[in-house]
């Protein structure tokens, strides 16, 4: 059995995506033995909410409960707290998801509190992107995970994952020590992230029992993470840890 | 550890075991950007390709882009030398052409196994319509050396007009930094348009990328490649063990196509 820690639904605008239904998702889920998956709509991230919403909640119906839903909490947009709460309130729902880097919003900005406030009221997890300072992508500043010490220090009890575990070389470094500072900050391995020996470096470092399994499907291809877990040289209790034990702890029962 | 989870490892070690990987792109020298894992020297590479299952590769050398091309050939050729499993990707920039012509150049590094030629337009500051770079293609061409661009060293408009100026050249494009991926609005488009149009697949890492690929275009494009060991190659691996395509397609992808080029590279 997998648990998938980091999904999507819906479509990237910034390339093509060959299908993104839900039942191709069960499918490769299927496939590839993950049982369940909590998923970020991307209208959601885009600021398409009410069409993001309405997905979700079909998909986690039409999925029979396979797939388990994040809300998009937007700090820019002064109505997404409510819209926030509104999705804790409907079923399916099991953590906050945040994109700094979309929403051009530095991880420690004042206008973060609330939704931590909510996460540590509603005991949900909150799932956000982290990624390493970039030329390329100026925006990935917003979510280097030196960022995130604020809030995790001041909310002990809310867990915290950090999405793609920093991105790249400097990020999985400032997310691994960020990991060890804190307890309720854990590291996921989804997205582009392909650096021969990080899956053991981030358990060398942290601890297998603070690294997720996540894929980013719809946006990165599950195999691509899922053959990096299965053939790294870990304990094999570290591989169980991460693609399914880790996520059952971290959504306390919800998975 | 669960019997089902062991199993599954298991299945999955031979499954790709059994695909006998030939990989387009890995390198030797010290890795471009940082990474976690580095294998210094060939034995210490080879023993790590065979860990994961890659029983032949070309090689590059990092020497060659960040510092000098005709410098990094020299250390890659002498590396390899004598060694039956590996190939070499050699770096070209434009005054090579000028000590000898060309076709000089090309039977020299083609008697010292080299069967592709990397150009590296941003990093080495020329354009691919240099009239000495033209040449080259040309000769290459004439060769059937396979051309191997990144895309973030040249513009798509200028790969297509390369393509479609020398037909009979074996076009590879791949890439580091930004994922191929995010070009594949363009790359759909130029793969119908040119048919010497191939891409190494480890950016292809897009959520059934390579299932649309195989499925639109066929396999006989798609070529495996890792960027080991600066990047872990189950990560362009499994999607081709576990690619829903057929069998036949899992081995074109992962050496048939790539073992296809270099037979028809021409010795003279």
């Amino acid at each position: 059995m997998i648990l998938d820690a980091h999904c999507h639904l819906g479509c990237s605008p910034q390339f093509r995506c060959p299908d993104a239904s839900v039942e191709t998702i069960l499918k490769v889920m299927d496939r590839l033995g993950i049982e369940r998956a909590v998923c970020a709509h991307q209208a959601m991230l885009y600021g398409e909410w009410e069409l993001g919403f309405r997905e979700s909640v079909e998909a986690h119906e039409k999925s029979g409960g396979r797939l388990l839903l994040y809300t998009v909490f937007d700090p820019t947009q002064p109505q997404s707290l409510s819209l926030v709460e509104r999705c804790l309130d409907t079923r399916g729902f099991v953590g906050i998801k945040i994109h700094p880097s979309i929403h051009g919003c530095f991880a420690d900005d004042d206008r973060y509190e609330i939704v931590w406030q909510l996460a540590a009221r509603r005991n949900v997890p909150i799932l956000t992107h982290s990624w390493d300072i970039s030329e390329q992508n100026p925006a990935q500043k917003f979510s280097f995970p030196d960022r995130f010490e604020r809030y995790a220090a001041s909310y002990p009890d809310v867990a915290l994952i950090l999405g793609h575990a920093g991105g790249r070389y400097r990020g999985h470094i400032a997310a691994a020590s960020l990991a060890k500072r804190h307890a309720n900050v854990f590291v996921d391995l989804s997205g582009d992230c392909y650096c021969l020996g990080l899956v053991e470096y981030l358990v060398a470092q942290i601890g297998s029992e603070k690294v997720l399994f996540g894929s980013d499907l719809t946006w990165i291809d599950p195999r691509t993470q899922l053959g990096m877990v299965l053939d790294a040289d870990i304990p094999a209790g570290a591989k169980e840890n991460i693609l399914y034990l880790n996520a059952k702890r971290v959504f306390s029962g919800s998975l | 550890m669960s019997g089902a989870l062991e199993q599954r490892i298991l299945e999955y070690r031979e499954r790709r075991d059994a695909l006998e990987f030939f990989d387009l792109n890995c390198w030797l020298g010290a890795p471009l950007e940082p990474a976690f894992g580095t294998f210094e020297g060939l034995s210490a590479l080879k023993n790590g390709l065979r860990r994961y299952g890659v029983r032949r590769a070309i090689v590059s050398h990092t020497m060659g882009v960040r510092y000098d091309a005709e410098t990094g050939n020299r250390e890659l050729l002498e590396a390899i030398r004598g060694d039956d499993s590996l190939f070499a990707s050699a770096i070209a920039v434009p005054e090579m052409g000028d000590k000898q012509p060309w076709l000089g150049v090309l039977q020299g590094w083609i008697a010292s196994r080299v069967r592709v030629v990397r150009l590296f337009p941003a990093a080495h500051n020329f354009s691919l319509a240099d009239g000495r770079i033209l040449k080259l293609l040309e000769t290459m061409q004439g060769a059937r050396l396979p051309l191997l661009v990144w895309h973030t060293q040249t513009s798509w408009r200028d790969i297509a007009r390369v393509c479609s100026d020398f037909p009979e050249l074996r076009v590879i494009v791949e890439g580091t930094g930004r994922k191929l991926f995010y070009d594949n609005r363009t790359y759909y488009s130029l793969l119908e348009q040119f048919q010497n149009l191939h891409l190494e697949t480890h950016g292809v890492t897009n959520y059934l990328g390579l299932d649309d690929l195989v499925g639109r275009f066929g396999s006989s494009r798609f070529l495996f490649g890792s960027v080991f060991p600066h990047l872990d190659p189950n990560s362009a691996i499994m999607p081709i063990v576990e690619g829903v395509f057929s069998e036949e397609d899992k081995r074109n992808i992962a050496h048939d196509n790539l073992e296809r080029l270099i037979a028809e590279v021409r010795w003279s």
